[in-house]
């Protein structure tokens, strides 16, 4: 069932993935986002994957993309995305010679690698048949816990230790106790702040417009009803022509005057002039009569 | 040097599992066979989620006692076609500060990856097509169940990107909740699909099928929700949590967070993620029928009549297709019963309670299975001694959970009791009674009143009472 | 009105009195109260839910199919207005705009106009000569119907109004009119023989007559003769 040579198909998905996953390398070089460069290593990865799995490694391939496209390419992401790498780094080194030195190190690396490999002596093929006779699953799962049994389990401890060393590294001891709801909002009430929601520009507005403020019922103006970018502006206007018939705050019984300037929420121009006038005051606001409106008064002979 | 190879006796004492190899045999299907098939299974997928787009509709509308879509088409079957032209002819969108290449990257990630699951699923026995015998499965490895769990993981990408690249926070919270989401419960279906692993002896979907069917009990095939109930219980969970939907439908909860990750998106790029999320659906949907409902074949009596005539072939679409279906339902059930939980009860929900339960539970499948299997020994009375320490350990541990819980309970109740009597002063500003409640009453006033002086004769103006006076003359 | 508050006033202070029992409150009561629900109950309790929403599947579903089914409207259902006439064909409206001061959303408009002997169209001295009802500003509260004096106004059963303009929806007189019967003329005409107002208001006048049928008969020949002279 196994073919022993490498057929056309596997030749051709080679091409194909070898393409993908070096231009993933490439872009993961040199993208301009960090993003990108994650998303071109997460291909390159998932295209490894599929290599191995075409070599009938499916496990191998299928925990490739599971656990580093899956989970650890995802952590990568993660991070990038919400702690932000910008690309106006600078490039500028922080580490003297740094260039220098990697550029060496790296070539003695590439070197050392070589000859090590040259010096490998391949055993002979035995055949896929022979190593995975009863299934490649139970191939893999003889070598994990029979033959390298030792070697895995220390690799385990080893992730655990790191995982419980990365949960020392993050906890925070607490030195006070956890603040309650009930304390919290009996804080909040005490402090005096403003705690419920304001009403909303136009609950008691007296007309339409956002710029003109609502009146309280002893014919102040309400400064909160006013947006504080009008009122940093300037461009509130008067609210005279609203004020309730009757309403007074003098205390000698006279009908209340024209607000003075300087009673209107603070800006530096209202458009308010010296006599209290409104500047842009254009008001026709008697709702006109439609078609059916009225009844006809005085019209036609009665 | 491994113990068996040391001790050959217990190589050839004990039975090894070594049949994960697939039970299908794809020896007769040429690769064009191979094209049509993909095709036919394409064709399914696309006539599925249309229907069930109209068929939640319709359930729901029943379950909350109104009739559903039923203007367009009889029934309102033509509902879906009519949405999917409006959302072709809807403007499409980009935001300004997005990112283009994912923004568009991201739904077509979700939308192709959510048919690859469908390669390795089962649907019904051999059959003969075109002149070769196949069957009616795309394709099968030792290791397929994991193909559908790394293709999830993929495309946790998709909806992370798709977050992330709309530029703007409300997507980037929904799409970074949903990937959490996603990966979370990622490993608890993993954990439940062990024991399933650990029962089939391999993890090739084909092979999985044929052991539920050759286990039989007084001829009746075992199927694996039965023993194991509990890791059917934990993948029903974890499934609604992998696809997003309610009541784990956090990562687009309208309420709190617009649209959650496809908040940006408009036309057929929300389309796609439309339809990425039903055809999940589908997938796991697929994935619990194999592993855990016996996959294609057909239900006990059913299975023996004429000779196993209704067992084969394309009969097994049919079973196949309505246990599928019978879990869609069970979907738009639950969409239709349960609220939204809130984001720490879901975590702590799949972290704290699903993971390690299915940790004990893989355990004790592990022990019976080696039971079973003659690890410890041969003879009948192994396996139910087994079953019977495993039964001591699970009763402890309901007891001492019972008594905690108790405990809690108690100390709640304790908290909740008003005492009798409070002094309604002692936060600081005063405070009414409870029902049955009882004041402390403040120092009565009447024992601080100084005596009251009457001054004999006109004093030097009337004004020297002060109000304290006044007061005490009305209580005194 | 003493035996009315009587029996409120005993109730009222043995409410006040009586303790608030936690069984009303209902949640704080182990012994009396409520029962607690049995094994199988506590078990299924979780997903009780499931259960009534499988349950509600199968239950009729009340809602209306509008436009195949409709339901018939209620007798006295406040729907599009309509002006009366007379049982000889004479319009009831006498002009006199009290409908469109009770308006409280001021959509009535009435202009009223003489009856002359050469056109008249109500029994009377006037006629609604202008009758508009503005339905973006309608209530259908019916207050001009309670208004109206002479029962002209009334309201019909008909609801379906809705249109894509806003000028249509100023309904003209000629479009509230009632039909005519067919025993009915159209106006102007004069009245019956013999009859006043009054009498046409105390319902004594059950159809037309002979003379006012040939008026009309030689009024419409007239116009058709000018018509033809006049094309």
């Amino acid at each position: 069932m196994t073919p022993d040579r490498i057929d056309g198909m596997e030749v051709g998905l080679f091409w194909l993935l070898a393409v993908v996953a070096v231009a993933g390398a490439l872009g993961l070089l040199f993208a301009r986002k960090a993003v990108h460069a994650a998303m071109a290593m997460a291909t390159t990865m998932i295209s490894l994957g599929v290599i191995y799995i075409v070599q009938r490694a499916e496990f191998v391939g299928i925990i490739q993309v599971f656990v580093y496209s899956g989970a650890v390419m995802m952590l990568f992401l993660f991070v990038v995305m919400l702690v932000g790498v910008d690309a106006s780094d600078s490039t500028v080194e922080t580490l003297r010679g740094q260039r220098l030195w990697a550029f060496l190190l790296g070539a003695l690396f590439v070197a050392a690698a070589a000859i090590g490999l040259a010096r490998v002596s391949w055993p002979d093929a035995v055949g896929l048949e022979a190593v995975q006779s009863e299934g490649s699953v139970t191939a893999l799962a003889r070598e994990i816990f029979e033959r390298q049994v030792l070697t895995f389990e220390t690799l385990g401890a080893l992730l655990v230790i790191a995982v419980m060393g990365a949960m020392v590294l993050a906890h925070r001891e607490r030195l006070t106790p956890r603040r309650t709801q009930r304390e919290v909002s009996r804080e909040k009430l005490r402090s005096g702040q403003w705690l419920s929601g304001k009403p909303n520009p136009g609950v008691y507005a007296r007309h339409n417009a956002a710029d003109t403020p609502a009146l309280a019922p002893d014919g102040s103006p309400v400064e909160e009803s006013v947006p504080r970018v009008l009122v940093a502006r300037g461009q509130v206007t008067s609210p005279t022509e609203y004020r309730l018939a009757g309403a007074t705050a003098r205390p000698d019984g006279q009908p209340p005057g024209d607000l003075a300037p300087e009673d209107l929420p603070t800006g530096e121009n209202a458009a308010v002039d010296q006599q209290g006038h409104d500047l842009d005051a254009d008001d026709a606001d008697d709702p006109g009569d439609g078609a059916a409106g009225t009844t006809s008064t005085g019209r036609g002979e009665h | 040097m491994s113990l068996l190879t040391a001790y050959p006796e217990i190589a050839a004492s004990v039975p090894l599992l070594t049949e994960d190899l697939p039970a299908a045999d794809f020896s007769d299907t040429p690769w064009w066979l191979s094209l049509i098939k993909s095709s036919m299974l394409f064709t399914y997928v696309m006539i599925s989620v249309v229907l069930v787009i109209w068929f939640e509709r319709r359930v729901i509308g029943q379950m909350q006692q109104r009739p559903g879509p039923n203007r367009i088409g009889p029934l309102g079957i033509l509902q879906t076609a009519a949405d999917g032209i409006k959302l072709f002819f809807k403007e499409d969108v980009t935001p300004k500060g997005a990112d283009k290449l994912m923004f568009y990257a991201a739904p077509l990630i979700v939308a192709s990856l959510a048919f690859v699951s469908f390669a390795i699923i089962p649907m019904g026995g051999d059959v003969e097509m075109f002149g070769h015998t196949t069957p009616l499965q795309l394709t099968d490895t030792p290791v397929a169940v994991l193909l559908v769990l790394a293709v999830a993981g993929v495309s946790a990408y998709g909806f992370v990107l798709a977050g992330w690249s709309s530029g703007s926070t409300y997507p980037l919270l929904g799409g970074l909740r949903s990937t959490a989401q996603v990966i979370s419960y990622e490993i608890a279906m993993g954990l439940s699909l062990v024991a399933v692993f650990l029962y089939a002896g391999s993890m090739s979907t084909s092979q999985i099928v044929e052991a539920q069917q050759q286990s039989t009990v007084l001829g009746i095939p075992l199927w694996y929700v039965v023993p194991l109930f509990f890791s059917f219980v934990v993948y029903v969970i974890t499934m609604i949590g992998e696809t997003n939907r309610l009541p784990f439908d956090l990562a687009e909860g309208e309420g709190e967070l617009g649209g959650g990750f496809h908040t940006e998106y408009s036309s057929m790029k929300f389309g796609m993620f439309f339809l990425g999320e039903y055809i999940n659906m589908f997938t796991v949907s697929a994935l619990a029928t194999t592993l855990f409902m016996g996959g294609w074949h057909a239900p006990w009596p059913l299975n023996v009549v004429f000779d196993g005539a209704l067992d084969q072939g394309w009969w097994g679409l049919l079973w196949f297709t309505l246990k599928m279906w019978s879990f869609i339902f069970f979907y738009v059930w639950v969409r239709g019963s349960l609220p939204r939980v809130r984001y720490d009860q879901f975590m702590a929900l799949g972290w704290k309670i699903l993971i390690p339960l299915s940790l004990v539970w893989v355990v004790a499948v592990m022990l019976i299975r080696s039971a079973q299997e003659g690890y410890f020994g041969d003879g009948r009375w192994v396996t139910v001694l087994t079953l019977g320490g495993i039964g001591v350990f699970v009763l402890a541990g309901i007891l001492v959970w019972d008594r905690y819980a108790q405990r809690r309970l108690a100390a709640r109740e304790e908290a909740r009791e008003v005492p009798e009597e409070i002094d309604p002063f002692a936060d600081g500003y005063p405070v009414p009674p409870m029902p049955g409640q009882r004041l402390v009453e403040p120092q009565p006033a009447v024992e601080q009143a100084r005596p009251v002086t009457v001054p004999a004769g006109p004093t030097d103006g009337d004004d020297s009472t002060s109000p304290n006076d006044d007061d005490k003359e009305r209580r005194g | 009105m003493a035996d009315h508050t009587e029996p409120e006033n005993a109730h009222e202070p043995a409410r006040r009195d009586e303790p608030a029992s936690p069984a009303r409150r209902g949640d704080v009561d182990p012994a009396g109260g409520k029962k607690e629900p049995g094994v199988l109950g506590q078990l299924f309790a979780p997903v009780a839910g499931f259960g009534v929403t499988f349950a509600t599947m199968f239950r009729k579903v009340p809602t209306q199919e509008y436009p195949e089914e409709k339901r018939p409207t209620a007798t006295r259902y406040h729907g599009r207005h309509q002006l009366n006439r007379h049982p000889d064909g004479l319009e009831k409206c006498v002009g006199c705009e009290l409908c469109a001061w009770a308006c409280p959303a001021d959509a009535i408009y009435v202009e009223g106009a003489d009856n002359t002997d050469e056109a008249r169209f109500s029994p009377g001295e006037r006629y609604g000569r202008v009758y508009q009802i503005n339905y973006l500003r309608c209530i259908f509260c019916g207050l001009c119907i309670e208004a109206c004096p002479t029962r002209a106004l009334t309201m019909t059963n008909e609801y379906e109004l809705a249109d894509s303009e806003r000028a249509p929806l100023i309904y003209e007189k000629h479009q509230l009119l009632a039909p005519l019967r067919p025993d009915m003329l159209t106006p102007p005409f004069p009245m019956a023989e013999g009859m006043e107002e009054r009498d046409y208001y105390q319902g004594k006048v059950t159809g037309s007559t002979q003379g006012q049928q040939d008026y009309v008969e030689a009024r419409d020949a007239e116009r058709e003769a000018d018509a033809e002279v006049g094309s």
